[in-house]
């Protein structure tokens, strides 16, 4: 029972989890759909599942050679053959052409949310599955406090415009979320190829940095 | 000021920040880091992957999906 505790207190000491379940209940009250509220709380449950690995290899090791882990667990896969598929020049092109053919759907349509919720599993489950490289990256505490305050500050602003709609599922024109603002934007075929490849090239900048 | 104008601008403002804050940080010997930075900083952990990834994921899917 004891171990089990350990472990639950590793993941409620971790803020990415923390940050990963409170969005997904604002998204599940917000009137969100259950695909979207399951990717943030499956990110949860992969952090306590990489907690619990944690947990078994730092038994493992200490019972054979008592050696203390680093918070990261093994790799299950190496990441290099994936990064090295996705910087290839023929998979921007079949990106394109996916998010041309993409955008022919309405947002919130089925064909979309499957297709954006099997790329997102795939994404995540492949953060999940893969080790970061062990690349000593130097940020002093005061960065982060002037970056994470700007980010505090969109999602207060963002929380504070969702509080002031009629019904938190409601949407409001007195009080607009970003959501709100950008809804006649992808109601159009351009902003939804738009919005796609922007989204495509976000994700594709991410995997290149991790 | 309507609301509606209240609420556009903090969005503007808070947008308008952070290009601030990329700005300073992209000066030499700048003591704040580059948006790249954090990033790199934050996806050196599997939970900060995590967290990144199913933020993005969830972008997508709240936006487009």
């Amino acid at each position: 029972m004891s171990l089990v505790m350990n472990r639950l207190l590793m993941v409620l000491r971790d803020p990415v989890a923390w940050i990963l379940v409170i969005a997904g209940v604002v998204e599940l009250l917000s009137g969100g759909t259950a695909a979207r509220g399951a990717i943030l709380f499956a990110g949860a449950g992969l952090i306590l599942a990489d907690r619990i690995r944690v947990g078994r290899a730092r038994v493992r090791a200490g019972a054979a050679i008592g050696t203390v882990l680093p918070s990261d667990p093994p790799p299950l896969m190496s990441p290099a053959p994936l990064r090295a598929a996705v910087e290839r020049r023929v998979w921007v092109g079949a990106a394109l052409a996916a998010c041309l053919l993409a955008a022919l759907f309405g947002v919130h349509t089925m064909p979309l949310t499957a297709v954006t919720g099997l790329v997102g599993i795939l994404v995540v489950g492949w953060a999940w599955l893969t080790q970061p490289d062990a690349e000593d990256v130097d940020v002093s505490g005061r960065g982060l406090l002037i970056w994470g305050a700007a980010l505090l500050m969109l999602g207060l602003w963002e929380l504070t415009a969702l509080l002031g709609q009629p019904t938190l599922a409601e949407s409001s024109y007195e009080s607009p979320t970003i959501s709100y603002l950008l809804d006649p934007v992808f109601a159009t075929y351009a902003g939804r190829v738009v919005g796609f490849v922007l989204w495509a090239a976000a994700g594709r900048s991410l995997i290149r940095r991790s | 000021m309507t609301t509606h104008a209240l609420t556009l601008t903090g969005y503007v403002v808070i947008a308008l920040l952070g290009v601030t804050i990329e700005i300073i940080a992209r000066r030499p010997d700048s003591a704040v880091p580059r948006l790249d930075t954090v990033l790199r900083w934050v996806l050196r952990t599997r939970s900060g992957r995590i967290g990144v990834f199913a933020a993005w994921a969830w972008m997508g899917l709240h936006f487009l999906g």
